[in-house]
């Protein structure tokens, strides 16, 4: 058996008997997935939830506006003398919004002037949602009052919307479509291809130097570039081990088809065998590349200690642009060149694209290449670091 | 045979400069002897001996290992001899019959070979009773056994000892001396490196009091012991390496 394979197998059984890799590997994103799809599941169901929207009147007569907004879904009404008491029990937290009629609201409404003041706070969803509630049934009364006024006068309603809208949603219906978790999951799947072998790769060199177990190693008739490329293969193995067990709780949640979890996939849980064809082949060349910076760092490094200190530092630029794939959809910018050309980003975008069915041949080409590219440069590093003296001497 | 050439080692470093850690050597040790490196902590043992067993490279000089070249034939250097020093230590999340089978797999040995040499190395250093225990659960004495075993399982002509006594207790260490002496018994060539006085006076044939990287006097513990004119190893070698004792005013 070639020597790389006998060191690969031997760190593999290792790093699998240490608990704390079997935490930080495995045990962790699962956990962490299976927490993210219930908290977006329990908030998704709360948004799409009918709730009560407690509102405060002032100068509210029996007029049509305020019976109208008094039927409107979930509207509860609290009458105030005035706006300073409104607006206190709106400081309170009693009521999410205050509508001021004014004194000669009916007198105005019937000349077709009549102005109603709304205090909202923006900044609390619910009380936006509350003003959105008031604000649709103005609208619809405008609506009725004019369809009215056009009818006594002989006019067609149609005058009204001379125009009419039709939106037509062209999503595929495929992958994870509609499903509004799929930002997140590249994010965790990168996340954890990068902290599944951040877990054990201070042990694997810096560690070895500091125990002396690496000595022993290059004592044997192995030459620098088997062991460095056991230990790299077998980091990769561990981090691409990792970052699939996102995955696989991904899948296993959404077939459990749980009351909390169901509203994040609306489609139903649809994966591909292109999609995960696509993913593979864009996560492959990606591990290589992140365990191939994890290995010459720990290899540069002293010992643990300075290790762990250089990988913190070298955690935050792999993992800003996977924390900006989450929102590059706000931004427009995840069909510009210079995204498909940017490490990491390029491949959290292509994964997500290859969730949703939509990852076309150059960005999927764009995203392997640069990541192959990388992957094959840090493993070169890798071994020119194992063959320095320093291995050993750098204490 | 190990034989050394005028072996160098230099190592640089921004502070300090250039540091000579070992300035030509030439040693010469024979099948069935042991030769020891008697020397201060500093004076270039450790070095010399990563050398022999190819670790670091030679800045200038060679050797010769069981006859292979320590530059031009790293691997077959490797492959004959044996090394262990006190830094040479055992992977604590597997059992010692996985790290005697994994270093087994890696100089090559396979199926009946591979088991015949691990049944004599256990049955040899009596590790049988913890043999399937995982090595972070081991005494320091059952660990050393272990490295013992790890050490000579491929049969080595060769072994380089570097201080492999040092922080074991006076047990351990009666172990570790019975062992050398018994694979001088059996015609390995032994490089032995220490700073005890007692040690060296036991075991070597041939001792090179070795300090600031350079060979100050070599010999038999006779020859050493009358070059110096004294009775006592540790009076030659501080006689040796130039020691002078501070008088107070």
């Amino acid at each position: 058996m070639n020597r790389s394979i006998i060191i690969l197998l031997k760190e593999i059984r290792e790093m699998l008997r240490d608990r704390r890799v079997r935490n930080a590997a495995f045990v962790t994103p699962v956990f962490m997935i299976v927490i993210f799809i219930y908290l977006f599941g329990v908030i998704e169901q709360n948004v799409k939830s009918k709730r009560a929207l407690p509102l405060a009147f002032v100068n509210a007569q029996s007029n049509q506006l305020s019976e109208a907004i008094r039927k409107a879904d979930g509207v509860t009404v609290e009458d105030a003398k005035s706006v300073d008491e409104a607006l206190q029990m709106r400081k309170d937290g009693a009521v999410l919004a205050v509508v001021d009629f004014k004194s000669d609201f009916d007198k105005t409404l019937a000349s077709g002037d009549a102005s109603v003041t709304i205090y909202y706070d923006s900044s609390e969803p619910l009380s936006s949602i509350a003003m959105s509630a008031v604000r649709e049934t103005v609208n619809e009364l405008n609506k009725s009052e004019a369809q009215a006024a056009l009818k006594q006068h002989g006019l067609s309603t149609k005058l009204l919307e001379p125009i009419t809208l039709t939106a037509k949603d062209i999503q595929k219906k495929t992958g994870l479509a509609g499903s509004a978790i799929v930002g997140l999951i590249p994010y965790l799947i990168v996340l954890w291809a990068f902290y599944g072998g951040f877990s054990i790769v201070s042990d694997l060199v810096a560690g070895e130097k500091e125990r002396g177990t690496l000595e022993t190693l290059l004592v044997s008739p192995v030459t620098r570039r088997q062991v460095a490329l056991g230990k790299f293969f077998s980091l990769a193995a561990i981090c691409f081990a990792s970052s699939m067990t996102t995955l696989v709780a991904v899948v296993v949640v959404g077939f459990l088809n749980l009351p909390m979890t169901r509203a994040l996939f609306p489609n139903g849980l649809q994966i591909s065998a292109l999609s995960i064809i696509e993913l593979l082949a864009i996560l492959v060349p990606l591990v290589v590349f992140f365990a191939g910076i994890l290995l010459s760092v720990s290899a540069y490094a002293k010992n643990t200690r300075e290790s762990q200190t250089y990988l913190t530092l070298v955690s935050f630029l792999i993992l800003l642009p996977a924390i900006f794939s989450q929102f590059i959809g706000f931004t427009g910018a995840q069909h510009a060149t210079w995204v498909r050309f940017t490490p990491v980003l390029n491949s959290a975008v292509a994964i997500r694209e290859a969730l949703l069915g939509t990852l076309g041949f150059t960005p999927f080409v764009a995203a392997v290449a640069v990541s192959v590219v990388l992957g094959l440069l840090m493993l070169k590093v890798s071994v020119w670091l194992f063959s320095r003296e320093e291995i050993l001497t750098r204490v | 045979m190990v034989r050394t050439d005028n072996i160098r080692k230099s190592f640089w470093d921004s502070k300090t400069g250039e540091t000579k850690a070992v300035d030509g050597v030439n040693i010469e040790a024979h099948p069935g002897k042991i030769f020891g490196l008697l020397g201060a902590n500093g004076a270039g043992k450790t070095t010399l001996l990563r050398m022999l067993a190819t670790v670091i490279s030679p800045t200038s000089g060679t050797a010769s290992v069981d006859g292979f070249d320590i530059v031009k034939e790293p691997e077959m250097v490797r492959a004959h001899i044996g090394f262990l020093s006190n830094s040479t230590a055992l992977y604590g999340r597997l059992t010692a019959r996985e790290v005697l089978e994994y270093f087994g797999a890696l100089y090559g040995l396979r199926g009946s070979r591979l088991k015949e040499r691990m049944d004599y190395v256990i049955h040899k250093l009596q590790i049988e009773e913890f043999v399937d225990r995982l090595c972070d659960k081991l005494s320091t004495g059952q660990k050393q056994r272990v490295s013992i075993s790890r050490a000579i399982l491929h049969d080595p002509p060769v072994l380089i000892l570097d201080e492999p006594t040092a922080g074991l207790d006076v047990v351990i260490s009666q172990t570790i001396m019975e062992f050398i002496e018994e694979q001088r018994e059996q015609g390995r060539t032994i490089v032995f490196s220490t700073h005890v006085m007692s040690e060296a006076e036991r075991l070597c044939d041939n001792i090179a009091v070795i300090h600031d990287g350079s060979i100050c006097g070599e010999g038999t513990l006779e020859q050493i012991l009358q070059a110096a004119n004294t009775d006592r190893l540790e009076s030659a070698f501080l006689k040796m390496v130039g020691y002078r004792r501070e008088v107070s005013a």
